[in-house]
């Protein structure tokens, strides 16, 4: 009985020898292979780098440089990658398009439906860096399948946004999977007339792109959205109300600062603390009664934000230096002697 | 049958079964780590996240530097974090009361200067003494303080620290410039949903550093450091994948986390006087966001990577070992309560238990298992049997989800660039269960029998510095 015991025990053992050693060798060729192509890959791109370069600063192009094998492509892809990086003159990026198109466009068509989700990535950032407009259709394609994920939607948006297409409006809509940052990059990427076309739309956008919009104008500094900015000032509370704020300040002109005073007795410490910034923006001396109320805030963000907007305004220095020696409060004391004698900001 | 014979007998069931449990638990985590590896396969990240770069809207970020006697160190790992790309952030060092030269070395090297400067005290500390800024770099500040622990440093820290996310950093580790842009992607993309998110760690020992940057990577030729290597790939490519998969992570890791910091304000900083307050600090968010209903998240990403030292004799190592499996209890045991309670969800179901299960009591286990094994080779038997069978499993254990993590490690990061690197883990993988396995084990039982005599002390630990 004992003997029959051992043997399955050593059974086992060697299953689990073999296994190992499966693994093992996998693991060498793999990494062998790997070394092997990226070796080969390294030699085809020194070769190709002047090559292309001087086709993309001059136009023209050696017989030298193929693609007719997947290395060669990938080197190609790789190297045109680099470029649309470094350079960033007109005539040189059309013709890095036009290179693209015509040596990976159809190898892009292929990948954009593969099955590896990580290949669709890869090659939707790759389209946006070479403006390869010809693929636009797949593109929509892909934004329309239910199977493709949220990343690549965002991914694809954004190429959408690159290559100032209308439908994108609609898509930005629709979607509310988008973060703060992807709705930001993909407006800021946008020219005047779609930009102004999202204005247009904002009422129908949901929550996040209403926001984005907002904090997309204050990043523009564009003057010429001011009256919308103080429109939905006036008109939106919350969050909405908060964002359009901060855009109006972000823009730096301010038409109207009295209509802020009531903001200083806001429930909602957000709304306090960009009212102090206001009136630091405005520099005007009638307002200094009201920042040293706010410098006496419970929040410490808007006393910092009153002390900073009372040493913009003449004679604010004098006030904060008779606070930070003789008042009550600790708190507005400290503030005060913090701004005072800050170093570098 | 005698009594002695059926508990001998029977304690061989219970060591077989303990392992198979050990052993069907990580078989699942290893299957849900190489599903999400598999699917971000050749995914070119950098790519994707060199956008992030330029965005000027990114959440800024304060990094603290807690520093207790690292004047080895702390020069170069302070100028490897001047050179991270991120758009905005601050480095506030925060000289714990070192007895050496750190604080001299920081205002020589750095020209700080000191400044007035009010700190909100949210949390409570030791008393901060001066506060220094940078001349030349005006976003590097020095906080002197009296000497309270790591916790106390990186609360006084956090008081200073003028942005809404916060990383905490060891003095002695060296970060890849774009692992801030990586590790806060999850936090950006989430609209807030995210509250901490941690990155990989890899062992720096071996590499070529120079000026605060890895030149080239490469694997140590000390045995000791190989063994860690293969346990630092199994712990980050095996085990936080896939629990952070499913939001039951427990540790970010001490060495490289993000979190954001009103979570952690409202959670009450970090705890004083533990040696694993990292851990202790993730457990405590976890239990927040359960007791707040919410549905925010602790993530782990893969592949930000952040270089550290780890020791390289025995008598180091033993006291770090020590160290953590001590850290590991307290904070195990300040949050007892959360042990399979309905309340706590699948972390009091899942992540709790296997912490106690596995990893506390694993060791106690295990040396019983060594303990049975010697024991058999003089009765023999069906002893030697459940010896063999245990010895077996343990190698599963050891070789098996090693190799699988290196083959994890190929599918993801492909960090290692010979042929010869992996044929030597391998190797090294096949004799843990010989030698270094045997080795922690009893340093951890020592750390348990410290936590038995009240003994919390923390054995100091030397470091060589690892940048030329």
């Amino acid at each position: 009985m004992l003997k029959n015991e051992i043997f399955y025990i050593g059974m086992a053992t060697m299953v689990l020898i073999i296994l190992l050693l499966i693994l093992l060798g996998y693991l060498i060729i793999r990494k062998t292979l790997e070394i092997k192509k990226t070796r080969i890959l390294d030699k085809i791109k020194e070769d190709y780098q002047t090559i292309l370069f001087n086709y993309l600063n001059g136009g023209k192009l050696s017989r030298e440089l193929q693609t007719d094998t997947g290395v060669k492509k990938k080197a190609v892809e790789q190297l045109l990658g680099k470029f649309s990086e470094l350079l960033e003159e007109k005539q040189i990026d059309d013709r890095l398009t036009a290179f693209a198109e015509q040596h990976l466009g159809n190898l892009y068509k292929k990948r954009l439906r593969s099955r590896s989700w990580s290949i669709r990535m890869n090659t939707l950032s790759y389209i946006d860096d070479f403006r390869m407009k010809s693929l636009l259709p797949l593109i929509i394609e892909n934004l329309e399948s239910a199977s493709s994920s949220n990343e690549e939607k965002t991914l694809a948006l954004r190429i959408l946004a690159s290559f100032q297409e209308p439908k994108l409006i609609g898509y930005l809509n629709r979607f509310s999977f988008l973060s703060d940052s992807d709705y930001r990059n993909i407006l800021l990427r946008l020219d005047q007339k779609l930009f102004d076309l999202c204005v247009l739309n904002y009422h129908n956008g949901h929550e996040n792109m209403k926001y984005a919009i907002l904090d997309a104008i204050g990043l523009k500094k564009d003057l010429a959205y001011s009256s919308f900015l103080n429109h939905i000032f006036n008109s939106s509370q919350g969050e909405e109300k908060i964002r359009s704020m901060k855009a109006i300040v972000n823009l730096g002109y301010i038409k109207d600062p009295e209509q802020f005073i009531p903001l200083a007795e806001s429930g909602r410490w957000e709304e306090r603390m960009i009212a102090a910034r206001v009136f630091g923006i405005v520099r005007d001396s009638h307002f200094i009664p009201l920042l040293i109320g706010l410098l006496h805030d419970q929040n410490w963000w808007v006393r910092s934000e009153a002390a900073a907007s009372l040493l913009f305004i003449p004679g604010g220095r004098e006030i904060l230096s008779d606070i930070s020696k003789y008042d009550e409060d600790r708190f507005a004391r400290d503030m005060a002697w913090e701004w005072l004698h800050k170093g570098v900001i | 049958m005698n009594i002695i014979s059926i508990l001998g007998v029977l304690l061989g069931w219970f060591l077989v079964a303990y392992m198979v449990l050990v052993i069907g638990f990580y078989t699942v985590i290893l299957l849900i780590s190489m599903l999400q590896l598999r699917r971000s396969y050749h995914l070119d990240s950098k790519k994707l996240h060199e956008e992030y770069a330029h965005e000027v809207y990114i959440k800024p970020i304060s990094i603290l530097v807690p520093a207790y006697n690292e004047e080895a160190g702390i020069i170069q790992s302070v100028r490897s974090l001047l050179s991270i790309q991120y758009p905005v952030f601050e480095v506030v060092v925060v000289n714990d009361g070192s007895t050496d030269e750190t604080l001299e070395k920081m205002i020589e090297h750095y020209e700080m200067k000191p400044v007035e400067k009010v700190i909100r005290r949210t949390l409570n500390t030791e008393e901060v003494k001066t506060v220094y800024q940078s001349d030349i770099l005006p976003h590097l500040f020095l906080i002197d303080k009296v000497n309270g622990g790591k916790a106390d440093a990186l609360n006084a820290g956090l008081n200073f620290s003028n942005y809404p996310y916060f990383c905490s950093l060891d003095g002695d580790s060296i970060l890849e410039s774009d692992a801030f842009i990586k590790v806060m992607k999850p936090i950006l993309d989430s609209n807030g949903e995210v509250i901490a998110s941690g990155g990989s760690i890899r062992i720096a020992n071996g590499c070529e550093i120079r000026h605060g940057n890895i030149l080239n990577i490469g694997l140590s030729d000390n045995p000791l450091v190989i063994m860690q290597t293969i346990e630092y790939l199994r712990a980050f490519l095996m085990g936080r994948i896939g629990l952070s998969r499913h939001n039951l992570l427990l540790i970010v890791s001490g060495a490289f986390g993000v979190f954001s910091k009103q979570w952690v304000f409202s959670a009450g900083g970090y705890l004083k006087d533990t040696v694993g307050e990292d851990m202790e600090l993730v457990v405590r968010l976890h239990r927040l966001i359960k007791e707040k209903k919410s549905k925010e998240k602790i993530v782990y990403v893969p592949d930000p990577v952040c270089w550290t030292e780890v020791p390289e004799e025995a008598k180091y190592l033993r006291r770090q070992r020590r160290r953590w499996h001590q850290g590991l209890f307290e904070s195990l045991s300040s949050h007892r309560e959360l042990l399979f309670n309905p309340k706590y969800g699948s972390i009091g179901f899942v992540s709790i238990p296997y912490f106690w299960i596995i990893e506390f009591f694993g060791p106690v286990i295990e040396f019983c298992g060594y303990l049975y094994i010697i024991f058999s080779l003089f009765f023999g038997g069906i002893y030697l049997e459940f010896a063999i069978l245990i010895f077996l499993l343990s190698c599963l254990y050891g070789s098996v989800f090693s190799m699988a993590a290196v083959l994890l490690e190929e599918w993801s990061l492909r960090k290692y660039p010979k042929v010869s690197d992996i044929i030597k883990l391998f190797l090294y993988s096949l004799t843990e269960t010989l030698w270094f396995r045997p080795l922690t084990v009893i340093w951890r039982m020592e750390g348990i029998w410290n936590i038995i005599r009240g003994n919390s002390s923390w054995g100091e630990m030397k470091r060589k510095g690892v940048s030329e």
